[in-house]
């Protein structure tokens, strides 16, 4: 049966051409806007289009060695499949170079069961610029910046507690347990030259990022590694992407087949201890089975209502939706935080 | 500046183009960025990356003073000025017309069109580079620098929410 709310590719282009104009509404006219640009902008500017003109020169070298070996490869490729003789000569040697070990060596491939894992936060202009590699049950992303404002960066991520370390020794650099009651580990090397690693450690699985921007970045991306999004079909992914300053993801994220939570723990000075009891917060979501009335204070998230109630157990109950996901937030800080970390779910 | 700008572009003809867009639209990417950042340092960083944006991506412009351009520049403006917002973060909490980007008034017969409105500022500004500035999800995907299996969800997110919207306001198409 059609959805009463199935869109046409017509509605829509019809709905986003009034909102275009609503925009343009309170918007003034171009020719109405100066603005005389800083001397730091111009200079900025200069700087990372130098780095993007290098780029093109690149990407120019590398399309026409492309193009010439296409032609190549197209020619080869004309001659054999006329040549009966030569096809076979080319066939012996492919083979004989295939039984040697180096070239006959398969690529692994991530298995079904293993789950992908992305970073639900990324600073600005950075993506992933490889596909997942997968060696010794470790799945290995690199990451890059379109403007070169970050240096690439590598995540890697295993199923498993413990399964990624540092490799390194206390005369090549240092090691300290970084802001997670002993469960995040940051490695800086002495020689600044060498890529700092910062191992995040759960109780079921084990993600590292390996980079050389500030350690507080690195941090929030590997506090924000979420599940890919194609395992929506099992349990619904839909997390915050905001954390609060002092926060911390405390075990990886829950699943059953019905719900998603997370639990963020505040950080303490007695690390390695019992992390403190009333600072945290459980970040929840499920997909909402019909219209289930709350009880509680509305309050706005995304200009959406939403219910703010006592939590059963403690602490306070927000609860909103995304979607058709009902998400919930139990808390023990003020509302306003709760609602900030609402409402940067997506 | 302009000058160093233009040398990315490949031929006379979008080096041409760009500076037509630069000199038509920097004075309201500005006040876009300004809007929703709150600062002039900011602003100007935010028209700086999207410039670059748009630089890498002015094959998908075809005229320069149209509203479809005008469009595609002011979301690509807001997304960059919204994305620099969260970064800098460490400033006074998110105001309300902050978080949703840039305001626009859709009155509410007008059904999907004030949904879409209402819209938060990601799925308002995928949906419109779709269907509004008629790039595909790959083109879209690219504009949002994110990959196109995201793009896609976020379309379809943003369709999701589009209709808990109409249903919660006993709208019928």
């Amino acid at each position: 049966m059609k959805d009463k709310f199935d869109f046409s590719d017509e509605q829509l282009c019809h709905a986003a051409g009034i909102v275009d104009e609503a925009m343009q509404a309170v918007l003034p006219k171009p020719e109405e806007c100066d603005h005389a640009f800083s001397e730091e902008f111009k200079t900025e500017m200069e700087a990372l289009i130098r780095k993007t003109q290098k780029k093109q020169v690149q990407y120019k070298v590398f399309t026409r060695m492309a193009a010439a070996c296409l032609a190549a490869v197209l020619t080869v490729g004309v001659w054999l499949s006329v040549d009966v003789s030569a096809r076979e000569e080319v066939v012996d040697w492919w083979a004989g170079i295939t039984d040697r070990s180096y070239f006959g060596r398969t690529v692994e491939e991530r298995p079904e069961a293993v789950s992908e894992y992305v970073p639900g936060w990324l600073p600005s202009s950075t993506y992933a610029k490889t596909d997942c590699v997968y060696e010794n049950g470790k799945c290995t992303i690199t990451y890059d910046s379109s403007d070169e404002r970050f240096p690439p960066f590598q995540i890697t991520y295993a199923e498993e507690a413990g399964a990624i370390g540092v490799e390194c020794d206390s005369e090549s650099g240092t090691i300290k347990n970084d802001f997670k009651n002993g469960r995040m580990i940051l490695y800086t090397p002495n020689d600044p030259s060498m890529c700092k690693t910062l191992v995040y450690s759960t109780q079921t699985h084990s993600f590292s990022i390996a980079f050389y921007f500030e350690d507080n970045y690195a941090r929030r991306i590997l506090e924000n590694m979420i599940l890919q999004e194609d395992t929506e079909s099992l349990l619904p992914v839909c997390i915050p992407t905001w954390v609060p300053d002092g926060y911390y993801r405390y075990i990886a994220p829950f699943w059953d087949s019905k719900s998603f939570t997370l639990q963020y723990d505040r950080e303490t000075d007695n690390a390695g201890a019992v992390p403190a009891e009333t600072e945290y917060y459980i970040y929840s979501c499920k997909r909402a089975e019909g219209q289930n009335e709350k009880t509680g204070k509305t309050v706005q998230v995304n200009g959406n209502p939403a219910v703010l109630a006592a939590a059963v157990g403690g602490g306070k109950l927000l609860t909103w939706t995304v979607g058709d996901l009902e998400c919930s937030l139990i808390f023990t800080f003020d509302l306003e935080t709760a609602i900030q970390i609402a409402e940067s779910t997506l | 500046m302009i000058t160093v700008c233009v040398a990315m572009l490949d031929t006379a003809g979008e080096q041409e183009k760009f500076r037509m867009l630069y000199e038509t639209y920097r004075g309201l990417m500005f006040y876009v960025a300004e809007k929703i950042l709150n600062n002039p340092q900011d602003a100007e960083d935010a028209v700086q990356q999207a410039l670059l944006a748009i630089a890498k991506n002015l094959h998908k412009v075809e005229t320069v003073p149209s509203s479809r351009t005008q469009a595609f520049v002011v979301i690509i403006t807001e997304r960059k000025a919204l994305n620099l917002r969260k970064v800098r973060r460490d400033d006074l909490p998110l105001e309300e017309s902050q978080l949703s980007g840039l305001p626009a008034t859709v009155p509410e017969e007008l059904g999907l069109a004030s949904a879409m409105a209402k819209l938060p500022a990601a799925f308002r500004q995928a949906l419109m580079l779709r269907y509004n500035c008629g790039f595909s999800v790959k083109e879209t995907a690219q504009l949002m620098q994110v990959s196109a299996a995201t793009a896609e969800k976020t379309l379809w997110r943003a369709k999701q929410q589009l209709r808990q919207i109409l249903e919660k306001e006993g709208i019928v198409l």
